[in-house]
């Protein structure tokens, strides 16, 4: 299992870290990479859905397209989808490795996973992975150099097992010439421990501190690329630090491997994107967080007071943040195409810490997308509309709910209903039976607050509505008839979550609607709903 | 006014014809069928009775022009009033498109009648006008009321149709060779039913008026009194027709010639099969003794029809 933590707090050891692994994927025989992420926020029961492990996956697989030599087109996202998606999607990218190598190339894969994992296996959703199966997946995937990156709860089963070798920092003695192949393995957590994430950080320590490495701040040896085991170390050395004092305890990450081969393995060239910032010797020491246009944090970099630092970001605009004892420094830098922005510390301001940037923004859950099915009835309070004009109606009804999509905590809804009564009208003492059917399109826009563990989520909005409402009569010497019109209402519901992606729920409205046929007449009508919904 | 205009774009974007209130007035409407004579035999053959066989093209002619004044108005019942004012709908106004140049419109006004059981008469009137000429007015081609019974189905009404106005006016009305005017008047809330037709024709017709009462019984019985006011000259005389029949199909018909005092000129009575069970004209001396047991009614005792409206009893 994953936990999450609210705060982080910064303290322990930097573990040293001695560099052995260097396979480069420029010596010797073109090196083809591969990748496949995958990020899974919600792990079926028992457990409770994450805020960040798709967003791990997706600042992961930026990394690696940007910077880590992999091709868009070789590399493989899946947020939230199954076990059977990941295994047919790690199955094609196999096959493309064989063939690739058919032509000669040197192929890396690169297996990434954030999400729940629990009594060894990772949970996609409600569809589970053994720890051993995917190892021995691994083990006998026909890349040449396998890199396996779990940041999930316990990860650290993973890699026991014999043959492997498991150490929190670790040094291989180059010997040969041989070309690398063999497999990789780096976990979040050791085989007893909870990953956490955080929304001080807005993503689990492990992949936000690999991803931050990666863009340059794990770049010890000054050469422009990390390593694998830079990046390792810098890892570990700050999950470390930062979940020393959580309540959850140090989470400390694993590596381990099993390789035959000299070469470095560098998981990210800086140099193969010029833009990105550029922190000079002068600039105060600290760490400084870099927040992206969506509030994410792109990287952090620790500056040390004796040198300069130097990351790769994508162009943009970004936000810098450093914290002092008692404030912050803050500002706003761009990163243009091709260029290096250097960060000049006198257009940073001192800000309290109430403006933090990171703010709200890295803490947004990303959007949501629900899916609902159920039945519902309708009536108008006033008893001669419901009698003669607009009958009581069961409708059949569905709505899509995009959550976060506006800002957070705010549910968008779109929704379409249909259904068919029967009813009557009477005019000088006689009946005129008629069928009667409705149409219905509608929007919603709602706050909604989770409950108890994210189980329970009430919600009240406001809604507009589109109604097209007809009727047949069963005597063809009248026309049919229908009535169109918009009307506003308000909406009241709640979800609840039974298992995984599905949730039943309850909703009721009431809303205002101008008949104006036979003069204007102000109707209000009320709808209860009850269905099933699904999150994708 | 803030507050307003909310509910003003709602107004606005509400459309449609759903109405209950429009069903009075579409109910007014005669429907197709409703004020046709229902012969129950409609056949002939060879030596179908001469008398039936003229009953029958006298239905077929009244049933043709029934056919056609309801028609003038049942195109309103499919489609929406273009404008509903209080007790009043209004269709149109449209441009006609069989007659380049001119407008039609259609008007229906829900009038309070405490007299009448339903409490309420509705009238309407469909209305055409020149687009040729500034400020001309709407002017009535048709005019027509209805009074419901209890039962919305069921209830009084007339027709009128004002075909000497519109040639007035220049209203192509070709149409309607000699007719100056045509009225209906028609009962359907109570056995036996009336419908009511008097066409004046112009002067120079040589049928100046005719005129059509039919009376329905609810054993499917009915009644047709036919008459025709020619120009009276000595090669002519006024006809009354009266012609009856049973449910079964066997009837019965009187030919009067009216401006020679009423004289019976001749009768037919004829069976189910619709063949004459007694045939006899007036030059054919006295009539078979056996008249009673060979028609299926005796000899009209009341030549006057119980009718309603304009023209009634004209002769």
């Amino acid at each position: 299992m994953k936990q999450r933590r609210p705060l982080a707090v910064r303290a322990g050891p930097l573990l040293g870290l001695a560099l052995a692994i260097m396979l480069s994927p420029a010596s010797g025989a073109t090196q083809r990479r591969f990748a496949l992420l995958a990020g899974n926020d919600r792990g079926g029961p028992d457990t409770r859905p994450l805020l960040y492990a798709s967003q791990d996956a997706r600042r992961l697989h930026a990394v690696l397209t940007q910077l880590g030599g992999v091709s868009s087109g070789d590399a493989e996202l899946l947020i939230n989808r199954s076990a059977g998606d990941f295994l047919r999607a790690l199955a094609k990218i196999e096959a493309r490795i064989v063939e690739a190598q058919r032509r000669g190339e040197r192929t890396m894969l690169i297996v990434y996973y954030s999400g729940h994992a629990k009594d060894g296996e990772l949970r996609l959703g409600d569809t589970r992975v053994g720890f051993a199966d995917l190892r021995a997946r691994l083990v006998a995937s026909p890349a040449d150099i396998r890199v396996g990156i779990f940041d999930s709860c316990r990860s650290g089963l993973i890699t026991r097992s014999k043959g492997a070798r498991h150490a929190p920092a670790f040094e291989i003695e180059a010997s040969g010439s041989e070309e690398t192949r063999g497999l990789v393995l780096l976990t979040s957590a050791s085989a007893d421990e909870d990953a956490q994430e955080s929304d001080e950080i807005g993503g689990s320590y492990f992949s936000q501190y690999l991803v931050s490495g990666l863009r340059g701040d794990a770049d010890r040896s000054r050469d422009r690329r990390v390593t694998l085991s830079e990046a390792y170390a810098y890892a570990y050395a700050r999950t470390v630090a930062e979940t020393a004092e959580s309540t959850a305890g140090a989470q400390h990450p694993t590596f381990s491997f099993d390789l035959k081969g000299n070469a470095d393995l560098v998981l990210s060239d800086l140099g193969s994107r010029r833009e990105g910032l550029y922190i000079p010797t002068p600039a105060p020491a600290g760490i400084y967080y870099l927040v992206d246009a969506n509030g994410f944090i792109a990287a952090e970099v620790m500056k040390p007071a004796d040198g300069d630092r130097q990351i790769a970001l994508p162009p943009g605009k970004y936000h810098v943040r450093r914290r002092l004892a008692d404030r912050l420094r803050i500002g706003e830098l761009r990163v243009s195409e091709g260029q290096v922005t250097v960060l000049d510390e006198a257009r940073l301001k001192d800000a309290p810490f109430s403006d933090d940037p990171v703010k709200g923004g890295r803490r947004e859950p990303g959007i949501e997308v629900t899916l609902s099915l159920g039945g519902t009835m309708q009536a108008f309070f006033d008893a001669p509309t419901r009698d003669s004009l607009f009958p009581p109606t069961g409708l059949f009804a569905g709505e899509v709910q995009i959550r976060n999509f506006f800002r957070r905590g705010w549910m968008w809804g779109l929704d379409l209903a249909a259904g068919k009564a029967s009813g009557q009208v009477t005019r000088l003492e006689t009946p005129f039976p008629f069928r009667f059917s409705e149409f219905t399109a509608g929007t919603t826009m709602a706050a909604e607050w989770a409950l108890f563990d994210r189980s329970l989520y009430p919600y009240v909005g406001v809604r507009l509505a589109y109604l097209l409402l007809n009727r047949t009569f069963d005597d063809p010497t009248i026309p049919a008839q229908y009535f169109s019109t918009f009307s506003p209402g308000l909406v009241v519901g709640l979800r609840y979550t039974l298992w995984s992606d599905f949730s039943v729920l309850g909703r009721g409205r009431l809303h205002y609607l101008l008949y104006n046929i036979d003069g204007n007449r102000s109707l209000g009508y009320w709808e209860l709903t009850a269905g099933l919904a699904y999150d994708f | 006014m803030k507050r307003l205009i909310p509910l003003l774009a709602l107004g606005l974007s509400a459309c449609g014809n759903y109405s209950n209130e429009d069903l009075d007035f579409q109910l007014a409407l005669p429907q197709d069928g409703e004020l046709e004579a229902k012969l129950p035999q409609a056949i002939s053959v060879s030596d179908s009775a001469e008398y039936y066989v003229i009953t029958r093209k006298v239905v077929t002619e009244f049933n043709a022009i029934a056919r056609a004044l309801v028609g003038l108005v049942d195109k309103v019942r499919g489609i929406s009033p273009t404008s509903r004012k209080g007790s009043q709908r209004i269709w149109g106004p449209w441009d006609d498109d069989r007659h380049p140049g001119w407008q039609i419109r259609v008007l229906m006004d829900r009038v309070d009648n405490p007299g009448v059981p339903s409490g309420f008469n509705i009238s309407y009137n469909v209305q055409v006008r020149s687009t040729q000429i500034a400020g001309a007015e709407f002017a009535d081609f048709m005019a027509g009321s209805y009074a419901p019974s209890g039962n919305a189905r069921r209830g009084q009404g007339e027709q009128h149709l004002y075909i000497q106005n519109m040639r007035d006016i220049g209203y192509p009305v070709e149409d309607f060779d000699q007719l100056v005017q045509l009225d209906l008047c028609y009962q359907t809330e109570q056995y036996p039913m009336v419908v009511h037709m008097f066409a004046q024709n112009q002067d120079t017709a040589k049928e100046r008026q005719i005129t059509y009462d039919y009376e329905e019984a609810a054993d499917g019985s009915g009644t047709l009194y036919f008459d025709i006011t020619t120009d009276r000259t000595l090669s002519s005389f006024d006809l009354r027709f009266i012609s009856r029949w049973l449910g079964s199909g066997a009837g019965r018909a009187d030919a009067y010639a009216v401006n020679r005092n009423d004289l019976l000129a001749g009768t037919d009575c004829w069976g189910p099969d619709t063949r004459a069970t007694l045939s006899w004209r007036i030059d054919e001396g006295a009539k078979n003794s056996h008249e009673s047991s060979l028609c299926a009614f005796a000899e009209p005792t009341d030549l006057e029809a119980p009718t309603c409206g304009p023209g009634s009893g004209q002769r």
